[in-house]
């Protein structure tokens, strides 16, 4: 029985955020602050041959610029990877504080820090950098030919020209795959293009750095304070305890482009901060947070599913060639999960291969967003089981629930139990909030035609064992009794921070109200990885329920004595020691222990057990087809989440990632054109949802009990994203009979396909 | 050079000297250090920055601070008194229409516009009044959810 | 950068004629601070319109609907005198930006800026606005929507000596309407793919006149002259109207834009978007038609 979990308690920094008087990073104002710009490539291949400062170094007001000259040349990686690559393998470090070779258009070349905004951007065009262009390529496909330039030729070779690092292999099947597929009675083959889209998180990548005396203290956007750490001292040359990175306390939003620094806005600000001896602010302008940061991996995936006449599948082969850009960050863990996630936990296929490209390109770089690769698994897989389903005359969910993995079957590729299996229920629930019954399948004519669609999927609840994945926390009663949690994660929104403190107090059993954590801050709290995988909520309620162990046990230890009742019987709940009939607050204890020179602390290290959350999600569009419009009515998403923290947060990591998902299958994308860059540098060409084009969400929970997650919990985070293109696709089949095989579905791909269709003239 | 303007905000009417180069939203942020209002793109296409101008939800890094001079604006921090927050802040924080908290200020500020001036709109219309604050965390829906419930509590006076 | 806030338009007029080629006028200013602020346009002196009475006024004046320059887009969508003769200028008035964008920016702004699809220009542009400008010691004169666009981005305003004062648009007649659509990527923040105004009058279901504007397809609206032409004295059937919106294609020239549509999608669309909008004048003069094909 718990007080706090399962109840919809407002979040703790909803004070802050209504009133705004919560700070972001662009929100700290330090005595004698310089402001930063970035001096960036406008050419997607080229090498600096000279770099003239002195205009701008005589202009009144700069304080300091950084240059490859003057720059420590460390490589690393912005991304978390760089601490969280298990060994063997190193980490891929390709990234410079500033490069004398841009790798794609807005690479940073140098940086300036001024007394104002106006005379740092003025400063920056006073910079005469001298370039040598050099030859680049801009497609995966383009660049994994040999004739094609090598971007990175510093990190060996590999298996294809310009795969960054290793090509990802996950073979399950015994003897000739061949064989497998020879053996089904049915083989489909799909394939799928899909678009760069952007994290477009409201509050754009954003650093203040001070270095004083050898000691560098961060205020930033980060979403992992700790690995943020680690790479800044890494970069930099200092000792890690020297390096203090906290959010201040709040960071807006990140859905993945932080995990590790924010584009290099803190390794610029600090570069410049020990230059010029001064705080230096550095806030990525839109445009240069749209067009100078991590997007999500685009690109081709194709699948080759095989299965028996009854539908059950035999074989399924699915390649993944995406375009991780011009620096490696995150690109071998993504093409990693997304063959873990999209093509080996869904289903139970027992012959299963996954092959995934993460391939260099001389673009902007591609990185975390909310799925990490799960997206693109999933939407090939799905295609391909909706593509098997036509083919069989099946209904495509009936085809999906003889396939679903089951408790009893082997595990394949994954090191530790799936955990609870919920899709199943996620997937009838779904169909039967969106009327699949009712209105999938009808034949229709005129101009405006509906159709429903489905898909489903798994995802992890963090990232351990394939990356380094682990947390440590203090907790503590203070010496009145109130609970008082250290942990290093940060609040980039979902209120991480308010679950854990409902699952905390539930652990303890102390009253909510006077608890307090302490987070986003790595001077203040023990390591964590961060926010990023799923993780969260899952691995540190794990790593609380370890501490809060240990708490109790020190709480009923001195209790015992002072109440002269057993340990053993004693408990604590709602903030009373009672047991052997006797009871105590747990104020007047702390007092107590604290009187006998006591205080009641507990801290844990643990690595998590792991547990797949189970998602499916069902859509309803409407398709105007002499104009190619595809609008989505509904969505309803079903999400197995082990068990509900608080149901209010719960849903909004859903609906968000919903309409994530409906952008992605939908308007959003980022459009490439060669010699000048991205197009979309800004939010009026970048056509995420607004408030007046959002569809209907509707979100259903699912509550399987997780053996493994503390009080049966399992990740949400970015579950809500993961299968809403596919859901989308197959409902635009079925209104249209087209099943389309590139993504966004703007009207001029729409309107294209149902031509060739002759489904308009 | 600067110039002298007054103006009324969040109820206090003030003069002071500003530089006429400078837009509204930077002047709330860096000379009042109002740092509720937010700044998203700088190009009036995210709303993070909206305030209410002479009764109108504007964004307030297009306003040329200057046309402030005889304005009556208000800002986010003038919603609340001390603890006891505006229901639509309460609204905001019990239907779980608050995540990163970047686009909230001028999210509400937007709401409020709207309930000024139309005290009972439908879920459509709070909807098309929200269309230029974009909030990448929430889908919308329980922001939706909020401004109605607030809608409500503010036509029963409470 | 000298700040006016002019109280009258001889004020502005003086202020605009003192800056001596360095001045221009500020209304809305959400395009302008922009360009501005990205060295597009440089001004030591901007004289702000938006105080002024007279210009924020929209009127009838005779036969005539005056929208003041300086009368916001949102003022003019809410108008009920505007929403009674004109629904379709509220249309395109009502779909700019934002309602924050609506709630400073002026439809003369969006004409002056002069962006093929802005949606205020393009609605307004089949009324047959005349354009009222004043500049100091010098009659107003009037252009009409053909004299005003100069260019891609240029009016033929002078902006460092003259100012739009307001916008005169003649009445309808009982037997005249007129309609607006858009094709959009999303409702809020987004220019169009394709926009398409037009208006016409017809007697007994059949159309006496018609003029339709279409853009980004060229220099500001541009007019579907051959279709004008084609339908004038011709029954308002689907079949026509449908006609109409393919004759369009030939005094259309789009252009692929990364984002809004390649050249062949709009080509395939306009005649969509143009039969829609006569759909729309017919619904609402009563006249019946089927769809046919």
């Amino acid at each position: 029985m718990t007080t706090y979990v399962g109840e919809s308690i407002p979040r703790n920094d909803g004070y802050d955020k209504v009133t705004g008087c919560g700070k972001f990073t662009a929100d700290i104002y330090l005595p004698h602050m310089l402001y930063a710009k970035a001096v960036r490539s406008p050419y997607a291949h080229a090498k600096v041959l000279s770099i003239d400062t002195s205009e701008a170094e005589a202009l009144h007001g700069v304080k300091a610029i950084i240059t490859w000259e003057n720059t420590k040349h460390i490589p690393f990686n912005t991304s978390a990877t760089m601490v969280t690559t298990n060994p063997p393998e190193e980490p891929i470090r390709d990234q410079y504080i500033v490069t004398n070779e841009p790798l794609y258009i807005g690479d940073e070349v140098a940086a300036v820090a001024a007394t104002s905004e106006a005379i740092a951007e003025q400063a920056v065009k006073l910079i005469r950098v001298e370039y040598e262009e050099l030859p680049a390529v801009y497609d995966p496909l383009e660049a994994i030919k040999p004739e094609a330039v090598t971007l990175h030729p510093e990190i060996g070779k590999t298996e294809v020209n310009n795969a960054c690092g290793v090509v990802v292999h996950i073979d399950v099947f015994q003897g000739d795959l061949e064989e497998h597929f020879k053996n089904c009675d049915h083989v489909v083959e799909t394939d799928i293009e899909l678009p760069r889209v952007k994290q477009c998180q409201m509050e754009t990548h954003g650093a203040v750095a001070d270095y004083k005396n050898g000691r560098l203290d961060v205020w930033c956007t980060t979403q992992t304070p700790h690995p943020t750490k680690m790479i800044l001292a890494y970069a930099l040359d200092m000792p890690e305890s020297k390096v203090h990175v906290q959010n201040p306390p709040y960071v807006g939003g990140g859905f993945g482009v932080r995990i590790g620094i924010s584009g290099k806005a803190e390794i610029i600000a600090a570069a410049l901060a020990v230059e010029a001896h001064a705080p230096v602010k550095f806030i990525y302008t839109r445009a240069e947070d749209m067009l100078c940061s991590d997007t999500r991996h685009g690109g081709y995936l194709h699948c080759r599913l095989g299965a028996d006449k009854n539908g059950k599948f035999m074989a399924m082969d699915t390649t993944a060639w995406l375009n991780t850009g011009a620096y490696a960050t995150f690109g071998i863990e993504l093409l990693g999960v997304c063959g873990a996630c999209g093509t080996q936990g869904t289903y139970y296929i027992p012959a299963n291969r996954y092959t995934g490209y993460p391939v260099y390109t001389n673009q902007e770089t591609a990185g975390a967003f909310r799925g990490f690769g799960t997206p693109q698994g999933t939407a090939i897989v799905e295609a391909a089981v909706d593509k098997m389903a036509q083919v069989l005359g099946m209904d495509p969910i009936e085809l999906r629930h003889l396939n679903t993995r089951r408790e009893e079957n082997p595990l394949g590729f994954w090191p530790f139990p799936v955990g609870s299996i919920g899709v199943d229920e996620c997937l009838d629930r779904a169909a039967l909030a969106i009327g699949w019954k009712e209105k999938r399948g009808r034949k229709q004519s005129g101009n405006i035609r509906r159709g429903v669609g489905i898909a489903c999927g798994t995802h992890v609840s963090n990232a351990a064992p394939f990356c380094v994945d682990y947390n440590a926390i203090v907790m503590r009663l203070e010496q009145d009794g109130s609970l008082f949690v250290s942990s290093g994660i940060p609040e980039i929104g979902p209120g991480s921070t308010t679950a854990l403190m409902q699952v905390a107090c539930d652990l303890v059993g102390v009253p909510f109200e006077s608890a307090t954590m302490q987070f986003g801050d790595t001077a203040a709290g023990p390591f964590d990885i961060g926010s990023h995988a799923t993780r969260t909520l899952y691995t540190v309620g794990y790593v609380m329920s370890c501490a809060a162990k240990k708490l109790r046990a020190d709480i009923f230890g001195f209790a015992s004595k002072m109440m002269e009742v057993p340990a053993e019987e004693l408990d604590l709940k709602d903030g009373i020691v009672f047991g052997g009939g006797k009871e105590m607050t747990i104020k007047k204890l702390a007092y107590q222990a604290h009187l006998r020179g006591h205080q009641f602390i507990a801290s844990e290290c643990q690595i998590p057990p792991n547990s797949l959350p189970w998602f499916a999600q069902a859509a309803e569009v409407e398709v105007d087809m002499e104009l190619g419009l595809v609008k989505v009515l509904k969505v309803a998403a079903a999400h197995d989440v082990g068990h509900v923290v608080n149901p209010v947060l719960c849903e909004s990591q859903v609906e968000g990632g919903v309409a994530q998902g409906v952008g992605y299958a939908t308007r959003e994308e980022m459009t490439y054109v060669e010699g000048k860059g991205f197009y979309n540098d800004g939010f009026h060409k970048y056509m995420l949802p607004t408030a007046d084009d959002i569809c209907e969400i509707e979100t259903i929970l699912v509550e399987s009990r997780d053996p493994y997650g503390v009080y049966g919990i399992k990740g949400i985070g970015e579950c809500g994203v993961n299968p809403t293109l596919p859901a989308i696709l197959s409902a635009v089949e079925d209104a249209t009979g087209v099943r389309f095989e590139a993504c966004p579905l703007v009207p001029g791909r729409v309107l294209s396909g149902l031509k060739k269709a002759g489904l308009v003239k | 050079m600067r110039e002298k303007i007054s103006f009324t905000l969040n109820g206090v009417f003030m003069e002071t000297d500003v530089d006429p180069d400078v837009r509204l939203a930077d002047f709330l942020r860096d000379e009042l250090h109002l740092i509720g209002t937010k700044i998203g793109c700088k190009r009036g296409e995210c709303g993070a920055c909206t305030v209410i101008f002479n009764g109108k939800a504007v964004t307030s890094c297009l306003v040329p601070v200057m046309r402030a001079d005889g304005a009556v604006i208000e800002t986010i921090e003038g919603l609340a008194e001390g603890d006891k927050l505006h229901p639509i802040q309460e609204e905001f924080i019990n239907h779980g229409a608050v995540q990163c908290g970047f686009c909230t200020p001028g999210m509400i500020m937007s709401a409020k516009a709207l309930l000024d001036e139309n005290p009972n709109p439908t879920p459509t219309e709070v909807c098309e009044a929200l269309g230029g604050n974009i909030c990448r965390c929430t889908g919308y829906k329980k922001i939706q959810e909020a401004v109605l419930a607030a809608a409500e509590r503010m036509r029963k006076g409470w | 950068m000298k700040y006016v806030l002019a109280k009258s338009i001889g004020e502005a007029l003086g202020a605009l004629a003192d800056a001596q080629g360095k001045g221009r006028v500020i209304s809305g200013g959400t395009d302008l601070t922009i360009d501005m602020e990205e060295g597009k346009i440089s001004a030591d002196v901007l004289i702000d319109v938006t105080q002024i009475p007279e210009m924020k006024e929209i009127r009838i004046e005779g036969d005539e609907l005056v929208i003041g320059a300086s009368a916001t887009l949102t003022e003019i969508t809410h108008n009920p005198l505007v929403r009674r003769y004109f629904l379709s200028l509220t249309k395109g008035t009502g779909c700019i930006g934002s309602l924050q964008i609506r709630n400073s920016a002026t439809l003369t702004g969006n004409v002056v800026s002069a962006q093929p699809a802005a949606d205020g220009g393009m609605a307004v542009a089949p009324l047959n606005p005349a354009y009222v400008i004043s500049r100091e010691g010098a009659e107003d004169k009037k252009l009409n929507t053909q004299e005003m666009y100069a260019g891609f981005g240029r009016t033929a305003i002078d902006p460092h000596n003259e100012m739009v004062k307001e916008i005169r648009i003649p009445l309808p007649k009982e037997n005249e309407a007129s309609s607006y659509v858009r094709l959009e990527l999303r409702k809020s923040l987004s220019l169009p793919m394709l926009n398409v105004a037009a208006m016409a009058g017809a007697t007994g279901g059949e159309v006496d006149w018609v003029r339709i504007t279409m853009g980004p397809v060229g220099v500001g609206p541009v007019r579907a002259r051959h279709a004008e032409e084609w339908l004038a004295g011709k029954k308002l059937n689907w079949k026509n109207m449908a006609e109409a919106g393919n004759m369009a294609l030939l005094d259309a020239k789009p252009r692929s834009n990364p984002l809004r549509g390649s050249r062949e999608y709009r080509e395939a669309t306009l005649p969509i978007l143009v039969r829609r909008a006569l759909e729309d004048i017919a619904t609402q003069l009563g006249v019946k038609y089927e769809k046919e094909g």
